[in-house]
């Protein structure tokens, strides 16, 4: 008795094997019926080359034994001014795309005096910017005293005038150009400085460098 | 022998009769009977086919969603799949990018930097906005790195853009779009004792004579890099 429940068990398991066998073999014929796959062709999305350039001229302004002038007289600087009375940068961007306008500032900072002098203070030196092309100035800001351009910390931004700030922006909206705008910086005492205390060995100074800021503007 | 072994031998002597008749009997009468009906069994088709645009575009730079996606053609992949039925199959497929970035992985462009709008038309039907993309905006393709395939993750592990199923015939019209939206890496500075404004000019004393300005040049380059990918899919029968 016990031997023929064993083998209707045996049976059992069986036929449990072999359906689930078959549906296995149905499933994976059937899975394998229809398969199909596509791989594209490349796309390729690359930016192009942007740069920014300050060129510094050699001749720096160094105005030996520097006394108080009006506007009128700063403005007229120019290179014969002492051992140069102005000093001369250029900014040049380039862009091998056409990626639209790279804005950029210019901004100055003080920088610590020789030693042996004392610094001027930023009330009392007046700059004053033009841009140029061969013997033609034009003026881009007008002579503003440091302590109106420095306002915190040792650096500040020259504002341009409101007609000028065309200048600060560089539109590369061809491929592949690079355009240059040539700047002159004047710098003297202002003339309302009252330099009649001022002896030989006052040893008064006053020193900074030019910056450029730019960006691309998306 | 007792009556009881007569009757037991009778019995099986008749037995043994009957069988033989019938055994015999059975030998003798054969019937073969072919049917009139034939059933036949014709096989269907199924044809996916995908016929693709890519773009090459160059000299671009960081675009807004809205920048990006107004550009045109020029940043447009587009598949057209179709669909061909003989018979009753539903598909399931899955459609992603493939070979992402793998020739200039470590420039300034990757996926963190580049990104998508991705979007379908059934039957020239309404747009609908795929993987977490809108008419307005774009997601990052680091945002899809992990989405796998549905039905086929074997072919898209990563950067799903879709999963459907289909039956019968369609057209489906996938528009993939893309651009950068940041640079990555820091830029590239030089400087350079000795320059003309004007790079006519090689020497100081014509340079000035010129008007133009001689001293040392610091240049801040940004050189950007590129970003490739292309479109997969994988499709499979999906049983019922």
């Amino acid at each position: 008795m016990f031997e023929e429940k064993e083998n209707k068990n045996k049976n059992k398991l069986l036929t449990i094997i072999g359906i689930v066998a078959l549906i296995a073999s149905i499933i994976g014929v059937s899975v394998a019926a229809y398969y199909w796959q596509f791989t594209g062709q490349t796309n390729t999305i690359s930016t192009g080359t942007v740069s920014m350039s300050l060129l510094e001229s050699t001749d720096t302004i160094n105005i030996q034994n520097a006394l108080p002038m009006g506007d009128t007289a700063g403005k007229a600087l120019t290179h014969a001014d002492g051992s140069s009375g102005v000093f001369d940068f250029a900014v040049t961007t380039y862009a091998s795309g056409a990626p639209g306008n790279i804005t950029y500032t210019i901004s100055i900072t003080k920088a610590a005096v020789d030693t042996g002098y004392t610094a001027l203070q930023d009330s009392q030196v007046k700059v004053y910017l033009v841009a140029f092309e061969g013997s033609t100035e034009t003026q881009v800001m007008a002579p503003t005293t440091v302590d109106n351009i420095i306002t915190s910390g040792d650096t500040g931004t020259l504002t341009f005038d409101v007609d000028k700030t065309s200048y600060l922006t560089h539109a590369h909206t061809t491929a592949n150009t690079t355009q240059t705008q040539k700047y002159r910086l004047k710098m003297w005492i202002d003339g309302s400085v009252d330099a009649s205390s001022w002896t030989s060995s006052t040893n008064l100074q006053y020193k900074l460098k030019i910056n450029a800021n730019g960006q691309l503007a998306s | 022998m007792s009556n009881k072994k007569v009757i037991i031998v009778s019995i099986v002597s008749v037995l043994l009769l009957v069988v033989a008749i019938i055994a015999t009997s059975y030998a003798v009468f054969t019937a073969n009977l072919t049917g009139t009906k034939e059933n036949k069994l014709t096989t269907g088709y199924v044809t996916m086919n995908c016929t693709e645009t890519n773009f090459n575009l160059t000299n671009t730079h960081a675009l807004t969603d809205a920048e990006g996606i107004a550009l045109g053609s020029g940043n447009t992949a587009t598949c057209t799949l179709t669909s061909t039925m003989a018979g009753t199959m539903t598909v399931g497929y899955d459609i992603g990018l493939t070979d992402v970035d793998t020739a200039t992985p470590s420039d300034g462009v990757g996926t963190g930097n580049v990104k998508i709008q991705a979007k379908k038309s059934i039957d020239s039907g309404a747009d609908q906005y795929l993987a977490g993309t809108s008419a307005n905006a774009g997601v990052l393709v680091s945002s899809i790195a992990s989405s796998a395939g549905t039905y086929d993750s074997t072919n898209v592990p990563s950067y799903k853009i879709d999963s459907a199923t289909v039956t019968g015939n369609h057209t489906i019209v996938y528009t993939v779009k893309s651009w950068v939206t940041s640079i990555g890496g820091s830029n590239s500075t030089s400087t350079t004792n000795g320059k003309c404004s004007d790079t006519t000019y090689t020497t100081e004393s014509t340079c000035e004579a010129a008007g133009e300005i001689w001293g040392t040049d610091q240049t801040a380059t940004q050189a950007g890099g590129s970003f490739s990918f292309k479109l997969k899919i994988g499709a499979t029968q999906v049983l019922s």
